[in-house]
């Protein structure tokens, strides 16, 4: 403790010591502080607004139904496949607008198999049309340039000629979500606007092999309705499909395996990375279409650690034959 | 005149602690706000700065793709340029497999015919910063059914596409739909990239370590990391042999240094123990040699000089010993 008796004067000198010092400490600062200042803030990718959460667009009462039918004839695969499960008007009513979710991730020629069909598109768009639809929007927010995605794959003309309209996606169309349960996504951006006024939401997505999580089929198709930075979550693959299985509740999920890229997915690029499988899987449960379509692949729903996850959060049934699916062929 | 070193008043201290929590509530708000970073307000400006055509460090200068296509195709989209940051912008999934490989930069565009619009292709030129990591994702990625090409040592088309390395750029060019008269312009592109373009190396000395005998042509791979999912075993050839009616593994791996190729046996030795595998006494005479049995398969690893060399889950154990002794046989040959 000082006391009193040991104060002493300051000198003028002493003072101007320690005010320069002083003032040397908060020059020190102001310009450290200066040199990291960002005088350019970040660019905004969207406007911060209130969380959105996606409706069920599933039916209770179709839930765990599922269609394997066989043949070479997309077209035809997928009319006898609804048809099995009651045909497209039992999922479709009058008035209703539909979303089909494509994956259009890439700008490649259909021939690849990278990509959905642009037929099969057009069958199920036109189907919905029959069964009443007041409206079919295709969409996808893809990986590379979404107006070549669409053009280059044959989606866009497709669609357009049965009266479908193409929705592709701006930055407006985003709005933050978050999922109840999810650790992944949270705060991040989900491609709302064409889910903003439909009633019902059917998936189609060939099956693909896929470098980071072994298979792209039904579930992984959601990745396509996520904004932002999204490779993030390439890190962190299996729990991030099983949280998008989580996030969408489709109306019905189509697998299209008449060609399967068995290697070199996702993107492949060569006709020598996809085997004729035949096989088109109309389904309610996407977890048990995703199960039935890793043996297309050659291998197990176990092989792909995103079912059983997927599972365990109720998602679907990754023992497909529990579900006693209808099977067909057609020639 | 000023009092020196005097006790700090009340008012003094109390108006020390107001400063010194203020810095404080600053230093926590700023911790708290960055650990809630939103990825999805912002864009990075290093990602916003990744225009096309634009270099990326570390890579040569961009590619004038244009220069080398024949004179029946026309332009039909932009040069794209893709970095580390952003070549899953590109090809998603797959990026990881090219990052892996030590992937630099990535030029594709496309181009059509001008006869029939509808025919394209897209070219990709992979930047792989050496002729060994090009390799090493052309290898990985062959197709079965490759036809070999005379376009490099390693080139080889299918029925809609055409793959090479050059140097260190892996270059795929792929067409929109089969056609032989696409395919006589994929080759006119790729003969004409291989001649402008000047690279330091074309070839890969060390293929010449692996015996010929027995070898299946063109099916030799090149893993940068991560062989056999062992981290420990980096830069490793393997190649495919049929002996005895079996298909085996052979694998190949030069180190710096003797000592290095023997800390990399042991610790793969280790390694195959650890994941369940049982020793099995060596029956031929490589000394530095060990042998395990593993998920009712072989592993052996040997080592001679700096190389790491062995046989990689062989369905029996006559077949691992009589090829290592193959390989040896050829590296001691080879390695003098």
């Amino acid at each position: 403790m000082i006391t009193s008796s040991e104060e002493r004067s300051m000198t003028r000198r002493e003072f101007l010591i320690r005010s320069a010092k002083a003032g040397a400490c908060v020059a020190a600062a102001g310009g450290l502080s200066l040199s990291l200042y960002d005088s350019k803030a970040p660019q905004r990718s969207q406007e911060k607004g209130a969380l959105v959460t996606l409706p069920d667009f599933s039916m209770p009462a179709r839930n765990g139904q599922m269609s394997i039918v066989t043949g070479e004839d997309r077209v035809k695969t997928v009319q006898r496949a609804l048809k099995t499960l009651g045909g497209i008007e039992a999922f479709v009513r009058p008035g209703d607008r539909v979303l089909v979710k494509v994956n259009a991730a890439f700008a490649m020629p259909p021939i690849l198999s990278a990509t959905a069909n642009p037929e099969l598109v057009a069958e199920v768009a036109r189907l919905c049309f029959k069964a009443g639809a007041s409206s079919v929007a295709v969409t996808d927010n893809p990986i590379n340039d979404p107006a070549s995605c669409f053009t280059l794959t044959g989606i866009a003309q497709a669609a357009r000629s049965v009266g479908a309209q193409v929705v592709i996606p701006r930055k407006s169309s985003f709005k933050p979500t978050t999922l109840q349960g999810g650790t992944l996504i949270k705060d991040w951006p989900l491609f709302y606007a064409p889910l903003e006024a439909v009633d019902k939401v059917i998936g189609i997505a060939p099956v693909k092999d896929h470098h980071r999580s072994g298979a792209s089929m039904t579930m992984k198709n959601w990745y396509g309705l996520l904004g932002g930075r999204r490779n993030l979550f390439h890190q962190d693959i299996h729990n991030i499909i099983k949280e998008l299985a989580m996030m969408v509740s489709p109306t019905l999920v189509i697998l299209d395996g008449t060609w399967t890229m068995m290697t070199n997915g996702p993107t492949g690029g060569s006709l020598a990375d996809l085997k004729q499988t035949n096989t088109m899987i109309v389904s309610t449960d996407q977890v048990a279409a995703d199960a039935f379509g890793a043996t297309l692949l050659g291998k197990t729903a176990s092989d792909l650690p995103y079912i059983a996850k997927a599972q365990a959060e109720g998602v679907g049934q990754s023992d497909y034959e529990s579900i006693k699916p209808f099977r067909d062929h057609v020639g | 005149m000023v009092r020196g070193k005097s006790p700090p008043s009340r008012r003094e201290s109390t108006v020390s602690w107001v400063i010194m929590g203020t810095l404080a509530a600053i230093i926590i708000g700023v911790f708290v706000r960055q650990s809630h970073y939103d990825p999805t307000l912002f864009v990075p400006s290093a990602l916003e700065s990744q225009a096309p055509g634009k270099i990326v460090p570390r890579s040569l200068p961009p590619l004038d793709l244009g220069q080398f296509v024949p004179q029946d195709m026309s332009v039909f989209g932009p040069l794209e340029s893709f970095g580390p940051e952003t070549l899953s912008d590109k090809i998603n999934g797959k990026a990881e497999l090219y990052l892996s490989a030590g992937f630099s930069n990535l030029q594709c565009q496309r181009f059509a015919s001008r006869n029939d619009p509808r025919s394209w292709m897209e070219v990709f030129v992979y930047d792989m910063g050496t002729l060994h990591q090009a390799f090493a994702v052309y290898s990985t990625q062959k197709r079965d059914e490759a036809t070999p090409l005379d376009l490099t040592p390693f080139s080889y088309r299918t029925r809609n596409a055409l793959f090479w390395v050059h140097g260190r750029y892996y270059v795929e060019i792929i067409a929109s739909v089969p056609s032989e008269g696409l395919m006589e312009s994929m080759v006119a592109f790729g003969k004409n990239f291989v001649k402008k373009t000047s690279v330091d190396a074309h070839d890969i000395e060390d293929l010449a370590l692996f015996a010929r005998n027995h070898l299946e042509e063109g099916s030799i791979v090149f893993f940068v990391s991560n062989a056999f999912g062992f981290s420990g075993l980096k830069n490793c050839f393997t190649a495919r042999y049929h002996v005895e009616g079996e298909e085996l593994l052979a694998f190949l791996s030069k180190k710096e240094a003797p000592e290095e190729a023997e800390r990399v046996v042991k610790a793969y030795h280790a390694f195959l123990l650890e994941s369940g595998g049982t020793a099995v006494p060596l029956s031929t005479d490589l000394t530095s040699g060990a042998l395990v049995e593993i998920l009712d398969t072989f592993e052996l690893i040997f080592r001679h000089g700096r190389y790491v060399a062995g046989v990689h889950e062989a369905p029996t154990r006559k077949a691992a010993e009589k090829l290592a002794s193959m390989l040896n046989g050829h590296l001691v040959e080879a390695v003098r």
